[in-house]
């Protein structure tokens, strides 16, 4: 996957998500939940929906790095190689 | 018996679904039982004659849209600073404190968690509520838009409104972290900031009847979750009522079994199933085995893990080893742990309208009590008729004279509920002759209510509404239709707010709904949800 779709995949599951959301203006750089109204719930809800979708794992200590936009795509990318 | 689930539910209330929808979502192998023949609960509903009714459903708490983030918050910036007095200024610095630390609301929470999209729920908003106290001459209205109560508030109260907004702010400052302590009496710590004691009374009214399980207190955390969900966000109703949301809810349920071709709705949902007790089994090296859950019907389930929804008293009732010791137990332990508090709902239906004037009112918290004081407890008599909730189903939504909007009935009928505090033990031991004729007392005590506070109804005047139909149920229904003790509506005094029953021998056993801790739909909801996310996945 490229890094827009790679990007494209983290948006689209938060439109699952909080489809009450505006998702067209997200920032790359700054803190998702700073930009939404996501709570500690609805993160588990994204690492849920990867494993269900894409069949990746993210072990708790690796949350921190689905901070942002950008830092999702730098950690899924190689993870997402199919 | 070949199959061990991974979790099964008991019971099919707003705490059970919720739940079930997550575990499926969590991909597990879960069964929901019921052992009525519908779902919903304490808040089910049912059909009389041509007439859909609701059990339960005045309104919702927690209101908010999504569309408007912090509605409570923008929607006014006019002119507070161009007027330089105190309370302008307090109330400036009031908004500041909510947009800083305003969390977000627990409904929109819930929904998101459930993926049920806020404008499925179909809601109308109130329009205005009033604390009535009659003997006082006194009335204090909100809405959903927090201004009317402060405004109120310092017109009746001019003392009191520095107090007013501070207590506001600690309402909103309020760590939810906190939510977590132990019991602290609410009562005596809003003393500490309120002085007037007849405001006092009043604040406390609708936090009471809307989720306390307390007699004339609360738990402070729990008066701050009700004060936000009641004065800071307030009241909507779905126009279909409680069926809009148990739909939704099934719907949800039916969606994520056809995501995944081994669930079949009927497997994984299962009415008329009565569980009858709940035997931990062991396991190997000492290690606890799974539950085996028996039914009324002689049939045996086994689980990895159990979530009961039916309370505590009466989950710790199905777990064979303890009831013995529970039934040892002195009734003044029992009191801190089946509730004392119970309702008799009364139902008029009217052949019009209701009269144009009384259109704008959704909700009154009614006290009619001399002593300057509401009494939340456990009446002398039957029921107390002192004070009331009176709801009014059609005044929600926007109110464009000609449709009054509720679709539980044709166009030109109308509804209102009376909601009087109970006592269970009265009612549970009446004949079928003294129910019938209590009951019907009940209906005169509803009318005359009514007449204080509507005359022109049922006054024989023509074209004035008359009363067409009614219903009443009462502690004894409740108690028979949801097998909760003493017909008890928000459970024991004592919470259990980590789910976990504080007894040995429940490994893997978790209570949610009534006895979490949260109260009401939205707590219900927000309770099956939460339970379910911390305990599920766990190993
Ligand atoms: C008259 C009335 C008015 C109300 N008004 C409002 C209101 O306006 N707003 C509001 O927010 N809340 C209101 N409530 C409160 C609200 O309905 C409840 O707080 C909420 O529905 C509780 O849901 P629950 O899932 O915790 O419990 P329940 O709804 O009690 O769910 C428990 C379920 O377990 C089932 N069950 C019990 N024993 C067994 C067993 N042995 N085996 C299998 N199943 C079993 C029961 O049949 C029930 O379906 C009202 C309640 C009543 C009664």
């Amino acid at each position: 996957m490229t890094q827009e779709e790679v990007r494209q995949v983290v948006v689209d599951i938060i439109a699952d998500i909080a489809p009450d959301e505006d998702l067209k203006n997200l920032k790359d750089d700054i803190a998702l939940r700073e930009q939404l109204e996501l709570d500690s719930m609805d993160f588990l809800d994204i690492v849920m929906e990867l494993r269900k979708k894409y069949k990746i794992e993210v072990p708790p200590e690796d949350y921190p790095k689905l901070a942002t936009l950008g830092s999702c795509v730098q950690y899924l990318s190689p993870k997402l190689v199919n | 018996m070949n199959q061990i689930y991974d979790v099964v539910i008991i019971g099919a209330g707003m705490s059970g679904l919720a739940a079930t929808i997550r575990a499926l979502m969590f991909d597990k192998n879960v069964l929901l039982l019921e052992k009525h023949s519908i779902a919903g609960g304490l808040n089910s509903y049912y059909s009389r004659g041509s007439r859909d009714f609701d059990v339960g459903l005045h309104a919702l708490t927690n209101y908010a849209n999504p569309k408007l983030k912090h509605k409570n918050v923008n929607n006014n910036n006019n002119s507070d600073n161009s007027s330089s007095d105190n309370h302008s200024s307090n109330i400036s610095n009031l908004r500041a404190n909510l947009r800083a630390n305003y969390n977000p609301n627990a409904f929109l929470k819930v929904l998101r968690q459930l993926r049920i999209p806020f404008d499925k729920m179909d809601l109308q908003q109130q329009r205005i509520s009033k604390i009535d106290f009659a003997y006082q001459g006194c009335t204090l209205k909100f809405s959903n838009e927090m201004e009317l109560l402060i405004s109120e508030v310092k017109e009746y109260f001019p003392k009191e409104i520095d107090n007013f907004i501070k207590l506001i702010n600690f309402v909103v400052s309020y760590s939810d972290d906190n939510l977590y302590q132990p019991y602290l009496s609410a009562k005596e710590k809003v003393s500490e900031i309120i002085k007037d004691p007849l405001l006092l009374e009043m604040i406390f009214t609708p936090l009471f009847l809307y989720g306390s399980s307390w007699e004339n207190d609360m738990d402070y955390s729990q008066f701050v979750i009700m004060f936000r969900s009641i004065f800071l966000e307030g009241f909507s109703k779905p126009k279909g009522g409680v069926r809009t949301i148990i739909n939704l809810l099934l719907s949800r349920i039916q969606e994520e079994c056809d995501k995944n071709a081994i669930y079949k709705i009927e497997k994984v949902l299962q009415f008329n199933k009565k569980v009858s007790s709940l035997k931990l089994k062991d396991g190997k090296d000492g290690k606890d085995g799974e539950w085996e859950i028996t039914l009324h019907s002689g049939e045996i389930i086994q689980s990895k893990k159990v979530i009961s929804t039916i309370g505590y008293v009466e989950t710790m009732g199905l777990v064979e080893k303890l009831e013995k010791e529970k039934l040892a137990k002195k009734d003044s332990e029992h009191s801190e742990l089946v509730g004392n508090l119970s309702f008799t709902e009364t139902i008029l239906i009217l052949d019009k309208e209701i009269p144009a004037n009384y259109q704008d009112t959704s909700i009154i918290f009614y006290n009619n009590n001399s002593l300057n004081k509401f009494f939340y407890n456990k009446p002398k008599d039957n029921v107390d008729s002192n004070s009331s909730v009176v709801c009014f189903p059609n005044n929600f939504g926007v109110n464009s004279l000609s449709s009054t909007s509720s679709s539980l009935l044709s166009s030109s009928e109308s509804m209102i509920r009376f909601s009087m505090l109970a006592n269970y033990q009265l009612w549970s031991k009446y004949s079928r002759e003294e129910y019938i004729i209590e009951k019907a007392r009940l209906l005169k005590t509803s009318k005359t209510l009514l007449k204080k506070l509507l005359p022109t109804i049922d006054s024989g005047d023509t074209g004035q509404a008359k009363i067409i139909d009614h219903d009443i149920f009462t502690p004894r229904t409740i108690h028979k239709y949801t097998g909760h003790l003493q017909g008890s509506i928000y459970g024991a005094k004592l919470k259990f707010k980590d789910g976990r029953l504080p007894t040995a021998n429940c490994h893997n056993l978790f209570l949610a709904g009534t006895d979490q801790g949260f109260l009401g739909i939205v707590g219900a909801l927000l309770s099956g949800v939460t339970i379910a996310n911390f305990y599920i996945n766990q190993e």
